[in-house]
């Protein structure tokens, strides 16, 4: 049970990373980046070329920059020229990207499923006291909550986070109070792939590597923020929790209903609360 | 040629381009069903691939021009059709139309039921939401494996006879050339005609600004329920039409890639136009054919080409050749600029002629 708990935690905060990422650049920017999960697989892709050659550790640390850096060409040469248009124009712009990115990965990673090795620190398992559970999980949940507090105290406290919150509710106003909105939404659309970069390679070792595992994890973390509530941060991280954990126990206890339990929740909060847990009606 | 145009001006102008509009499309719509006497049988394959996956296209590109609504889950409604006319074609012994229309039927209540719960949920996350069901689609799809094969696919074998043919004949495309571009250009025109009544152009209105029309004291919510389950209908009909073209269906039919390529056609081709998916769709099936040699990568084609449109020409193709033809008038005109802008209608007011006319009428 308690090991189930573990995997539940653990499929979440991967889901955590994903979707704050997700939420920041639609918070800002109003963009659904339908190409989050094609950034997350291409992230995964490159990890595994780096870590091949180098090591993990490098994979971890150079990958989502490497992303970032994608992010800022996205914003810079892409979504900035849609500003004031219909924000579904975004939309198929990001979505246009992920057939290019899903071509890519099939023309130098093939179709074949493969996993990357994890270093040799988080190979075995740990023994918790009252069960032993993989070190790499264990790592995975403990960095996915740091980077998420991480986000949530830079979005809280700093100067830049302010900005960030100010500029995404009122572009206009901000921009003349003296914020440089363009430079900001870069940093928010730069840190959103930078996130998914994250998540990609710290999936690496946990999923298997799969030209399909960023649509399947697209639709998740989809839910997750529709669940959540568009255009908040802390809604989709309940919900990002509450999908992960769900998911892990029905695996469990109703293996054949396992994979509808997302949906199902989706539906019964949509029923409830159409803009979701945490959402504003005049978000949208 | 004095004052401001009125109302009544531009309503008359524009029945004017409509009647226009309604008469190119008569003239394509017979001249279409030349096709086989002019290409060869591969192409005419192609033509009918690009004509059903263009019908699909169409349902999406028309609730996406009436409603705003960005729909990536059609192939849920087309998918479901297609698996209900052939589990109907098995199961019952029904006369064939009967069993086309079932599948249809069947296709056109899963998106009512979809309508019915995803239309209460704002803006974009509409897209995000109908990309979810429709995947939710694909996994029950995946595990009732007695019905649907997987991913082997199903070959179906229907028959009787349809439209004073035996519905096998349809295998082949010359025989079912008139029924599949003829079923396109019906739904093209009933669509056109559909977002011309009052009820289309609300529509529209409840588009451009949903709470003004609330407040304004008209529903919002069931027109676009009824909008959302017409255009699953249409893609409803796609896919019956492509299991009564190919006899065959797998659960590739649900995947999202059949919505996002769909939907990408009708972009490509331009939504704000009714013909302008279906344009598309003949512009996919080309690109496909003549890359299909060099490595296949048509997705990253596809995706670029998408991008690109969406930069450069957000009405598609359409807008393009709308602008390639302006420019040419423009060209073409001797007379100054300022006299070709002008619209060239009658003012209301009584000139002495037509008043003269009108009194000789009486």
């Amino acid at each position: 049970m308690f090991v189930q708990v573990l995997n539940g935690l653990a499929f979440g905060v991967l889901l955590l990373v994903l979707s704050s990422g997700l939420a920041l650049i639609f918070g800002l920017r109003g963009v659904v980046n339908f190409a989050h999960g094609a950034i997350y697989m291409l992230a995964a892709y490159v990890g595994l070329s780096v870590s091949d050659r180098t090591s993990f550790w490098f994979a971890l640390l150079t990958v989502p920059v490497l992303l970032a850096g994608a992010g800022l060409l996205v914003d810079r040469y892409g979504l900035r020229f849609l500003v004031g248009r219909s924000p579904l124009d975004m939309v198929l712009l990001t979505f246009g990207i992920t057939f290019v990115v899903a071509d890519v990965v099939q023309t130098f990673w093939g179709t074949q499923a493969r996993t990357i090795d994890p270093p040799a620190v988080l190979a075995g398992s740990t023994d918790l006291g009252f069960a032993t559970y993989p070190t790499y999980r264990l790592f995975v949940i403990v960095m996915g909550l740091l980077v998420c507090a991480g986000l949530m105290a830079w979005l809280r406290f700093s100067r830049t986070g302010l900005f960030v919150r100010a500029a995404g509710d009122d572009r206009v106003t901000s921009g003349a109070m003296g914020i440089n909105v363009d430079r900001v939404s870069a940093t928010v659309v730069a840190l959103g792939f930078g996130l998914a970069g994250l998540a990609g390679v710290l999936a690496g070792p946990y999923l298997t590597l799969s030209p399909a595992m960023g649509t399947e994890i697209l639709i998740t973390t989809f839910i997750v923020v529709v669940v959540g509530g568009l255009g908040s941060i802390g809604g989709p991280m309940v919900a990002a929790l509450l999908i992960g954990l769900a998911n892990s126990l029905a695996t469990v206890q109703a293996p054949t209903l396992a994979a509808y339990v997302p949906y199902l929740l989706m539906l019964v909060v949509l029923l409830l609360r159409p803009q979701g847990i945490a959402g504003r009606r005049t978000a949208l | 040629m004095s004052g401001t145009p009125t109302v009544a001006d531009t309503l008359r102008r524009r029945n004017r381009t409509a009647r226009w509009q309604a008469l190119a499309w008569l003239v394509l719509a017979v001249a279409g069903l030349g096709a086989p006497w002019v290409i060869s049988l591969y192409q005419l394959q192609l033509a009918q691939q690009a004509m059903v996956m263009g019908l699909l296209a169409l349902s999406i590109g028309w609730l996406l021009r009436q409603t705003g609504q960005l729909s990536f889950g059609h192939a849920a409604f087309y998918g479901i059709a297609g698996y209900a006319t052939s589990y109907v074609a098995q199961e019952a012994d029904l006369p064939i139309g009967l069993t086309l229309l079932a599948g249809i039927a069947c296709g056109t209540l899963a998106a009512f039921v979809v309508g019915l719960v995803t239309i209460r949920v704002p803006g974009i996350a509409f897209a995000m939401l109908t990309l979810a069901i429709g995947m939710l689609v694909w996994v029950a799809g995946g595990q009732l494996h007695s019905v649907t094969r997987g991913a082997d696919g199903l070959n179906v074998s229907l028959d009787g006879t349809l439209l004073g043919k035996d519905v096998v004949m349809y295998g082949n495309p010359v025989e079912a050339w008139p029924l599949v571009w003829g079923v396109l250009m019906a739904v093209v025109a009933a669509l056109w005609a559909l977002s011309r009544t009052t009820w289309g152009r609300r529509l529209a209105s409840i588009r451009d600004n949903e709470e003004r029309m609330r407040f304004s004291g008209y529903a919002t919510y069931w027109p676009r329920v009824v909008a959302f389950t017409v255009s699953g209908a249409v893609a409803g009909l796609a896919g019956t039409l492509n299991l009564v073209t190919t006899s065959f269906i797998s659960l590739s039919a649900l995947f999202w890639s059949t919505s996002g390529i769909a939907l990408i056609v009708a972009v490509i081709g331009g939504v704000r136009s009714v013909l302008g998916p279906p344009l598309g769709a003949v512009l996919f099936v080309v690109l496909q054919n003549s890359l299909a040699g060099s490595g296949n990568h048509y997705q990253a084609v596809i995706g670029v080409v998408l991008i690109v449109v969406v930069l450069v020409a957000p009405g598609g193709c359409v807008e393009l050749v709308e602008r390639a033809a302006a420019a040419a008038r423009r060209r073409l005109s001797r007379r100054p600029r300022k006299e070709a802008g002008m619209p060239v209608v009658p003012t209301p007011t009584p000139t002495p002629d037509r008043g003269g006319r009108r009194a000789a009428a009486r």
